[in-house]
């Protein structure tokens, strides 16, 4: 009995502390975007509106791919699903182990770039940020979604104020305490993402 | 001592919130390429005063009795921060209609406002105050619904590890002028206190922060110039959705 409990409080710490993965950039590198792996972006059912995209670690998507001489973790998305019009959105959630400071690509199917977004463009909402794209009749065709880190905000910090109920039980009753919660998360290379594509005019997703 | 039923009821409706009792209106981000849109046309927007929220008083704590010393507590609190305001000659509705019209005016949007812009007509809204209906608008290419849910200072308890800053909650929606498609949809919270989830979240300025109500009433003209601060930031972080 007691060693049961032992081990389940150890693996319960062992999952508390599992540390953000981040892609190894001192191995076998690509040499263009075209040789990565191409993930399907997740794409709502409207027959399974309870359907949720599963949240990854960007190191579960991400290689190395080495571009204009730099070395850099990289996550390669199909997402010509839906037709156009649709509407592309990258989830980044925060989360105390870091936080992906996401840089965004859209490429056409010769993996040309065709318009791009730095971090500052996500919508911080609670505790995710979001970044909505959308890819209208008429536009410029684009295959591919391709995440990689922002150098220009990785090494920053996300900080984010709550509020906390504390709760005290006393006797056969209980206090109710509240504080203010600021939590600073580092922004980095590393962190939890989920990438979805639906046809304009559905309904947005629901984590 | 003063009690305001719209101020208690957008009280009300940030404690609901901070309970999760309310989900956010299903988000819609605005398709700026789609949308051929110059002018919008802003919607009479509900009567709003400077409001104090105060989550986890401890009086909640003691049943009905405690309740009630809570919210005389929280209502002479509230009233002291209204004439504080008012003695800065901040007009929250002001603040914001400036900024946020000079944003959208940069972004390439002339917004044309009702007048007066806070109505007193009874217009059915939902929990995070947009309307339920919409009506036809002529002359412009869209109509934008704003609801200035809270304006004033929040704080998540007693104590100096819950200091009071300025928040700021809204709800908007941009439809188009047949008043029947939704172009854009989303809340925003400037200190998000209440914890909403997927809410635009802006974090407060942290110059403006006072750990007790004695030290906020000592700031004086500090206290609006935090809220001055906090309208701007919202009304900006609200165009750029645009």
């Amino acid at each position: 009995m007691r060693l049961g409990v032992a081990c389940l409080a150890l693996l319960l710490a062992a999952c508390a502390t599992e540390p953000m993965r981040r892609v190894a950039l001192d191995q076998g590198c690509a040499s263009s975007v075209a040789q990565l792996i191409a993930h399907p972006a997740f794409v709502p059912d409207a027959a399974k509106p309870k359907l949720k995209p599963k949240q990854a670690q960007f190191a579960d998507y991400a290689a190395c791919v080495e571009r204009d001489g730099t070395r850099t973790g990289a996550a390669l998305f199909r997402i010509d699903q839906v037709a156009p019009p649709s509407t592309l959105t990258l989830t980044i959630v925060s989360d105390s182990r870091g936080t992906l400071a996401a840089r965004i690509e859209l490429l056409d199917a010769d993996f040309n770039p065709v318009r791009s977004h730095g971090f500052d463009d996500f919508v911080r909402r609670g505790m995710q940020y979001t970044l909505d794209m959308f890819h209208n009749v008429g536009d410029p065709p684009i295959r591919y979604l391709l995440v990689s880190p922002d150098p220009a905000r990785v090494g920053g910090v996300d900080q984010h104020f709550g509020a906390q109920t504390q709760t005290l039980f006393v006797g056969t009753g209980y206090y109710n305490h509240g504080v203010e919660s600021v939590s600073s998360r580092p922004l980095g290379d590393a962190g939890t993402l989920i990438v979805s594509v639906r046809p304009q005019g559905s309904a947005p997703l629901k984590y | 001592m003063r009690f305001n039923f719209a101020t208690a009821a957008g009280l009300m409706a940030v404690i609901l919130l901070a309970a999760g009792c309310a989900s956010v209106p299903p988000q819609q981000a605005f398709n700026r390429e789609a949308a051929d849109i110059h002018s919008i046309r802003v919607l009479p927007m509900a009567e709003s005063e400077i409001g104090l929220a105060f989550l986890n008083h401890p009086g909640a704590n003691f049943g009905l009795i405690g309740g009630l010393v809570a919210a005389s507590d929280i209502s002479s609190k509230e009233n002291k921060l209204q004439k504080q305001m008012a003695a800065s000659q901040l007009d929250h509705l002001a603040v914001f209609r400036e900024e946020f019209a000079a944003a959208m005016q940069a972004q390439g949007y002339t917004l044309t406002w009702s007048e007066p812009l806070p109505a007193k007509s009874k217009v059915a809204r939902d929990r995070w105050g947009l309307r339920k209906a919409y009506g036809a608008v002529e002359g412009v290419d869209a109509q934008l619904d704003l609801s200035l849910n809270f304006v004033g200072y929040a704080t998540s308890g007693a104590g100096d590890a819950s200091p009071y800053r300025p928040a700021v909650h809204l709800a908007a929606r941009l439809l188009d002028p047949a008043g029947k498609q939704n172009l854009f949809t989303d809340v925003l919270t400037y200190n998000n206190i209440t914890n909403i989830p997927t809410a635009i979240t802006v974090n407060p300025d942290p110059r403006f922060a006072y750990p007790d109500f004695e030290q906020l009433e000592a700031a004086g003209a500090d206290v609006a110039t935090g809220m001055k601060v906090a309208l701007e930031e919202t009304a900006k972080r609200l165009s750029e959705q645009f």
